[in-house]
C-alpha cells in the first residue's frame, strides 16, 4: 500500500463519516454513501462500545424488493464489516439497516426503528448505498494507468472516447495537465486524443500530478469531465510512492494496534486491540493469514479474537481459522464459521467445502444457590431455569448455555463459471450435547440442494436458480427413536417412519421433534429463479421465490420463510444516458402452509428516476415507493386482532452537485419523506420528514472542510397508548475541517456537531495523523459528547500502523 | 392495487429505446501505441513498414513488428491492452458500433501478453492464427503462435480456444493452458510452472535493456562493461 493509500486511509478513520443523521450512541459511523454497479460492496461499520455488542446483523434489499435479507457482520473490535454481494449491487440504490445484540440479548437497530422488534418493524428510512450506472465512464485514460508511478520521460496522456455518447463533439474536448490547457498540443484522431509531454517540451516535475478531462456538447455546453491522478518519480517523499521491488518471495505484512478508553455514561473502559495481516507469493504458492487479538475476548461470550491461515495454488485453496462461505445464499451465506475452509477447480470441475464450528460453547452461569430442601419450591417459582447439585446439600439456579455448534458443507459443481454453472449442496449441522452441562433443547439440522447459472448472447441473457430441501429437529437430547417408542406412539404408520428413522439416522436424529412433518405444501423447502435480460438499453429483472415455513438451514438463519411471490423491476435507460428510469413492482405472500388464519398479501411498487446531467447541472435521483399489507381480515370483525391492514407510502430526493468557485464544492441535498397508515386495531401510525443539506469544499491548499445540516421530523406511536402519538423532533449541525501539514505527512481535524430541538447534545472530534515513515503511522483521536439529560461521554483512541 | 399494476406495466411498455449503431469509418484508430521499447516497427496496410514510436495509433489492419528484446504496447480504444513481446508480429482489426468496439488481434508468429477488460454486452475480443481463435471475455494470459501450434496460457478468467483445423473448441481457464496443434489437436491441461513464469514474464511491461560502458585506465588501455537490466 502507497503511502497515499495510507493517508486516505488513515483519513477516514481520523474523520469517520459521522452519521448524525440517525443519532446513535453505538454507531459512530457507516461506509460506503456510493458503490459502483454489478461489483461487491464492503459496508463498514464503526461502533462505540463495541465491547457491549456480542452480534451485528445487516438486513439489506436491492431497490424495487421489501424482502430484507440478513447476514452477520464480521465484528472485530470497533469495526464490523461484511460484503454485500455483486446482485444487490444495481442501480439506483439498495437499502439496509443494522441489528446490534448486546451481551444480554437486547436487540436494538441503526437507523432507530420504532417498535420493539427491528425484524418486525424495520426502521422508516433505512441507509441507503447509491449505486452507479455502469455506462458512465464516458472518459477512458488510456495511459497512464490510475494512480501510476512513472519516470517522466514514460508519462504518455492518452484518451479514448469511445464510449462518450453521440451529443459529444470530440474536437471540442479540452484537456488541461495540473490546470494547464493542453488541448492545443494534444493530438486529435477521432476517438483518440493523445499528449506526449516530452514532445511538447514540457518536463513534468517529481509528484503527484491530475489530468482533467472536459466534455463538450454542440451548444458548446460542458457535458461531462473526468479527472485521473499519477506520481511522477522524484526526490524526498514522492519517493515513498515507488512501488516496492520486486522479491522472489512476495510478501505485504499490515500491522495494527490500538488501545482505546471509553468513557460512556458512568461507565470507564478501556479496549487494547491488535491485528495483523500477511499475504505472501511465491511461485504459484500464495499465503495468506490474519489475526485479531482484543482484551474484549471472554469466555462466557462467543469469540471475539480471529485469526486465519490459508495456502493457495490456482487450482486449491485450503485454510484454517475464522472465514465466512459462501454457498448458495438459501444454504450457506453471512456465518463465520471457525475451521477449515477449501476449494478446489481443475477446469470445469470444482469443489468448495467448509468444516467448523459455528458457535463456541458457553456454559450456563450459575445465579442462586439454595438448600436441597427448598429445590421443590425454587423450582415451581421459576421452572423455566436449569439446576443442579453445586456441592452436597447445595443446589444451584442456571441460566441455560449455549451448545457449539458445528457444521460441514460441501458443494461439488461443473462449468466454466462465466456462462454455465450447476451446483449441489450439502450442509450438516448440529450441537454438541456434551459441550456444556447446562443447556436446553439441542438441534440438529441437514440441507441438500442444486443451484445453475447460464449466460447466453454475451450475457445479455442470465438465467439463474437454486433450490434446497431441509429437514432439522429442535431437541436431539432424547435421541432418535427405537423401534418400542415408534411403536407405542403411532398407532398407524410405523413401519413407514421406521424407515424414513433408518434413512435418515445416520444424518440426523429422527424423533417427535424432527421436521417436517409432511410434505405436501413443501413446508421445508426454499427455491428461487431469476431472469435477466439486457436488451434496447432496458435491463430487466424477473425473479420467482418460494421459501416454506419450516425451511431452516443452520448456516443461513437469516432468510426469510414462509413468503413466496414474484418481483419484476426494469431499468431503462433513456435520453442519451442522461435519465435512468427504474420501475419495481413485488408480490408476495406468506401462510405457505395454509397454518395462519389469514394470507398476508404484500404489494409493493417502487419507482425512481434518476437525472445525470452532461452539462453543468446537478445529479438529481427522485423516487417514490408504495408498500400494501393485508390480509383479508375485517378490522373490525371478530378477527381484528389478527388482521392486517396497513400501507406505507416513501416520498425522497437525493441530489448532489460538484461545481468550482474559488475551490471545489461538492452540494448535496436529501429530503425523503415516509408515512405509515395502519388501519388495524394497532394503529400503529409512523411519519418520518428528513432534510439534510451538505456542502464539503476541497481548497487548493492541503485543506477539506464540510459543513452539513440535518432536520428530523418523526411522529410516533406513543407506547402503551393505542392510536396515540409522540413526537421526537431534532436537528443536527456539523463542521469538519481537515488540514495537512510538511506535504500531508502531519494531518490535523476537527470536528464539532451541535444536536438540538427535542435532543440536546454537542460532539466535539478532533484528531491527529502522521506518517512517521512511508510504512509508519500514528493517529491519535479524541471524541467528547457533551450531553444534557446524561453525564458527558468521551472516547480517546491511539492506534498505530505498521506495513511492510 | 390493481391500479399499481395497471401504472407500472403501462411503464415497462413504454420503456423501448433503439440503440444507435454507428459503424466506424475505414482507417479510423482502433488502438494505439502506448509504450515502445527498442525497435519496433509499423505497417500501415498497402505501405512500407516504418519506425514505430509511443503514442502512435492503429487503424484497423495495421501491422506491428518486434525485434530482438523490444517490447511494445498496444491499448486498444476500450482499454483492452495487448503486450507484443520481441520478435513477434501481429495484425489489428477493429469494428466498432456504436459506443462498442469489437477487436481482433492475428498473430503471424511471437508471444502476446493481454489483459482485456470485461467485454460489454455486443463486444468481442479475439486472438487469431492460422490455427486457432481464441475468444477472451475479460481476462488475462498469453498466446504464443509458432508454426506447430499455438499455445495460450490463461493467468485470469476463460478463453474458449477454437482449432481452424479440426473444428474443436476447449474452454482454457485461470492456470491452465490450451494447445492448439496445425494437425487439428487440441487439448487443455494444468499449465506448468515453467509456462507459468513465461507468461507472467510476458506480462511485464519491462524488456531487458543493454548498456554498453567504455571504460579507460590512466594507461590509456581500454576494457568494456556489459550491464544488461530491466526497465
Amino acid at each position: 500500500m502507497t503511502l497515499r493509500s495510507l493517508c486516505t486511509a488513515g483519513g477516514m478513520l481520523l474523520l469517520p463519516a459521522v452519521m448524525f443523521a440517525q443519532l446513535s450512541t453505538t454507531v459512530s459511523s457507516t461506509a460506503p454513501a456510493s458503490a459502483p454497479p454489478r461489483k461487491p460492496v464492503p459496508v463498514t461499520v464503526e461502533l462505540q462500545q463495541g465491547h457491549r455488542i456480542s452480534e451485528v446483523q445487516i438486513l439489506y434489499r436491492p431497490f424495487g424488493s421489501s424482502n430484507w435479507r440478513k447476514a452477520e457482520m464480521d465484528l472485530r473490535g470497533n469495526t464490523a464489516r461484511f460484503t454485500v454481494t455483486r446482485e444487490y449491487a444495481l442501480a439506483p440504490f439498495f437499502e439496509y439497516y443494522l441489528i446490534l445484540t448486546d451481551a444480554a440479548g437486547k436487540m436494538t437497530s441503526y437507523p432507530p426503528a420504532t417498535g420493539d422488534d427491528p425484524i418486525k418493524a424495520p426502521p422508516a428510512q433505512p441507509l441507503r448505498v447509491s449505486i452507479g450506472d455502469e455506462d458512465r465512464d464516458q472518459v477512458l485514460f488510456l495511459s497512464p494507468e490510475p494512480d501510476a508511478v512513472l519516470d517522466p520521460e514514460d508519462v504518455l496522456i492518452s484518451i479514448s472516447l469511445l464510449r462518450a455518447d453521440s451529443a459529444v463533439v470530440r474536437r471540442a474536448t479540452q484537456i488541461k495537465l495540473d490546470d494547464i490547457n493542453i488541448t492545443t498540443g494534444s493530438v486529435f484522431s477521432e476517438d483518440l486524443i493523445v499528449y506526449a509531454p516530452d514532445n511538447q517540451g514540457m518536463t513534468l516535475s517529481p509528484g503527484v500530478h491530475t489530468v482533467k478531462v472536459g466534455l463538450f456538447n454542440r451548444k458548446g455546453q460542458l457535458y461531462g469531465t473526468a479527472e485521473l491522478s499519477f506520481t511522477v518519480r522524484g526526490q524526498g517523499r514522492d519517493m515513498l510512492a515507488t512501488p516496492t521491488p520486486v522479491r522472489g518471495f512476495d510478501y505485504k505484512v499490515d500491522v495494527n494496534v490500538e488501545s482505546r478508553h471509553e468513557q460512556i455514561r458512568t461507565e470507564g473502559t478501556w479496549y487494547n486491540r491488535a491485528g495483523a495481516t500477511f499475504r505472501g507469493k511465491t511461485g504459484i504458492w500464495g499465503f495468506t493469514s490474519n489475526l485479531f487479538l482484543t482484551s474484549d475476548e471472554r469466555s462466557d461470550r462467543q469469540p471475539q479474537h480471529r485469526f486465519f491461515a490459508g495456502v493457495e495454488t490456482p487450482w486449491v485453496q485450503v485454510g484454517y481459522g475464522d472465514h465466512y462461505p459462501v454457498l448458495p445464499e438459501l444454504i450457506l451465506s453471512g456465518k463465520r464459521v471457525r475451521g477449515l475452509s477449501g476449494s478446489a477447480h481443475y477446469g470445469i470441475v470444482g469443489i468448495d467445502m467448509t468444516l467448523g464450528q459455528i458457535t463456541r460453547s458457553v456454559e450456563g452461569k450459575l445465579t442462586r444457590t439454595f438448600s436441597a430442601d427448598s429445590f421443590s419450591v425454587e423450582f415451581h417459582r421459576d421452572s423455566t431455569g436449569a439446576y443442579g447439585l453445586v456441592s452436597p446439600g447445595t443446589y444451584g439456579r442456571f441460566n441455560y448455555g449455549t451448545y457449539a455448534r458445528d457444521l460441514f458443507a460441501i458443494r461439488p459443481s461443473v462449468g466454466d463459471r462465466e456462462t454455465w454453472e450447476v451446483g449441489f449442496s450439502w450442509l450438516s449441522s448440529g450441537d454438541d450435547k456434551n459441550s456444556i452441562h447446562y443447556g436446553i433443547a439441542p438441534r440438529e439440522n441437514i440441507v441438500i440442494g442444486t443451484d445453475f447459472m447460464a449466460r447466453m448472447d454475451n450475457s445479455r441473457i442470465e438465467i439463474t436458480g437454486q433450490a434446497a430441501a431441509s429437514a432439522y429437529n429442535m431437541d436431539i437430547s432424547k435421541g432418535s427413536f427405537t423401534d418400542a417408542d415408534i411403536d407405542r406412539i403411532y398407532a398407524s404408520g410405523a413401519e413407514g417412519i421406521k424407515k424414513v428413522r433408518d434413512i435418515l439416522g445416520p444424518y440426523i436424529t429422527v424423533n417427535d421433534n424432527f421436521r417436517p412433518l409432511n410434505v405436501d405444501k413443501l413446508p421445508t423447502v426454499a427455491y428461487e429463479l431469476g431472469l435477466g435480460l439486457n436488451y434496447f438499453d432496458n435491463y430487466l429483472k424477473f425473479t420467482y421465490l418460494y421459501h416454506g415455513n419450516d425451511y431452516t438451514s443452520f448456516g443461513q438463519s437469516f432468510l426469510q420463510t414462509d413468503i413466496k411471490g414474484f418481483s419484476i423491476v426494469d431499468r431503462a435507460r433513456l435520453i442519451d444516458n442522461q435519465v435512468f428510469l427504474t420501475v419495481g413492482y413485488e408480490r408476495l405472500e406468506d401462510n405457505t402452509s395454509a397454518t395462519k388464519v389469514g394470507t398476508t398479501v404484500f404489494n409493493n411498487v417502487n419507482v425512481a428516476a434518476t437525472y445525470m446531467s452532461r452539462s453543468d447541472l446537478p445529479t438529481v435521483t427522485v423516487g417514490v415507493s408504495v408498500y400494501d399489507n393485508d390480509n383479508g381480515l375485517s378490522v373490525n370483525g371478530r378477527d381484528s386482532l389478527s388482521a392486517i391492514s396497513d400501507g406505507t407510502l416513501r416520498l425522497y430526493m437525493q441530489s448532489s452537485y460538484e461545481f468550482m468557485a474559488g475551490a471545489r464544492h461538492t452540494a448535496t441535498l436529501n429530503l425523503s419523506t415516509s408515512s405509515r397508515d395502519d388501519k388495524s386495531v394497532r394503529a400503529y401510525d409512523v411519519q418520518n420528514v428528513t432534510a439534510e443539506l451538505g456542502l464539503t469544499t476541497l481548497y487548493q491548499a492541503p485543506l477539506r472542510t464540510s459543513f452539513s445540516a440535518a432536520m428530523f421530523l418523526n411522529t410516533l406511536p406513543l407506547s402503551g397508548f393505542r392510536g396515540q402519538t409522540q413526537t421526537l423532533n431534532y436537528g443536527v449541525l456539523t463542521l469538519t475541517a481537515r488540514y495537512g501539514f510538511m506535504k500531508n505527512l502531519l494531518t490535523v481535524a476537527a470536528t464539532v456537531a451541535p444536536a438540538f430541538g427535542d435532543y440536546h447534545r454537542i460532539a466535539f472530534e478532533s484528531g491527529l495523523e502522521w506518517a512517521a515513515r512511508k510504512d509508519m503511522q500514528l493517529l491519535f483521536q479524541v471524541s467528547f459528547f457533551k450531553n444534557s439529560d446524561v453525564p458527558n461521554e468521551s472516547v480517546v483512541s491511539l492506534r498505530y500502523r505498521y506495513t511492510i | 392495487m390493481n391500479r399499481h399494476l395497471v401504472t407500472v406495466l403501462c411503464l415497462l411498455i413504454s420503456l423501448s429505446i433503439a440503440a444507435p449503431v454507428i459503424a466506424a469509418p475505414p482507417g479510423s484508430p482502433v488502438a494505439l501505441l502506448s509504450k515502445v521499447i527498442l525497435d519496433v516497427l509499423k505497417k500501415e496496410s498497402g505501405k512500407n513498414w516504418e519506425k514505430a514510436t509511443r503514442g502512435q495509433t492503429l487503424a484497423s489492419g495495421d501491422m506491428v513488428r518486434t525485434g530482438d528484446g523490444a517490447l511494445a504496447i498496444i491499448k486498444f480504444k476500450d482499454n483492452s491492452l495487448v503486450r507484443l513481446r520481441e520478435r513477434s508480429v501481429m495484425t489489428i482489426t477493429g469494428t466498432q458500433t456504436g459506443n462498442n468496439l469489437s477487436k481482433s488481434v492475428e498473430i503471424q508468429t511471437g508471444v502476446v501478453g493481454f489483459n482485456v477488460a470485461r467485454q460489454r454486452s455486443g463486444e468481442e475480443f479475439r486472438f487469431t492464427s492460422p490455427t486457432s481463435v481464441a475468444s477472451i471475455r475479460g481476462t488475462a494470459g498469453v498466446f504464443n503462435s509458432s508454426t506447430q501450434s499455438d499455445t495460450l496460457t490463461v493467468t485470469e478468467g476463460l478463453v474458449q480456444l477454437f482449432n481452424r483445423v479440426s473444428s474443436r473448441t476447449v474452454d482454457v481457464g485461470a492456470g491452465f493452458t490450451g494447445i492448439s496443434g496445425k494437425n487439428g489437436s487440441i487439448v487443455s491441461r494444468a499449465t506448468t510452472e515453467q509456462e507459468r513464469q513465461a507468461a507472467l514474464n510476458a506480462l511485464r511491461d519491462d524488456a531487458r535493456r543493454r548498456l554498453d560502458i567504455e571504460l579507460r585506465d590512466p594507461q590509456g588501455k581500454t576494457n568494456r562493461l556489459k550491464i544488461e537490466f530491466n526497465d
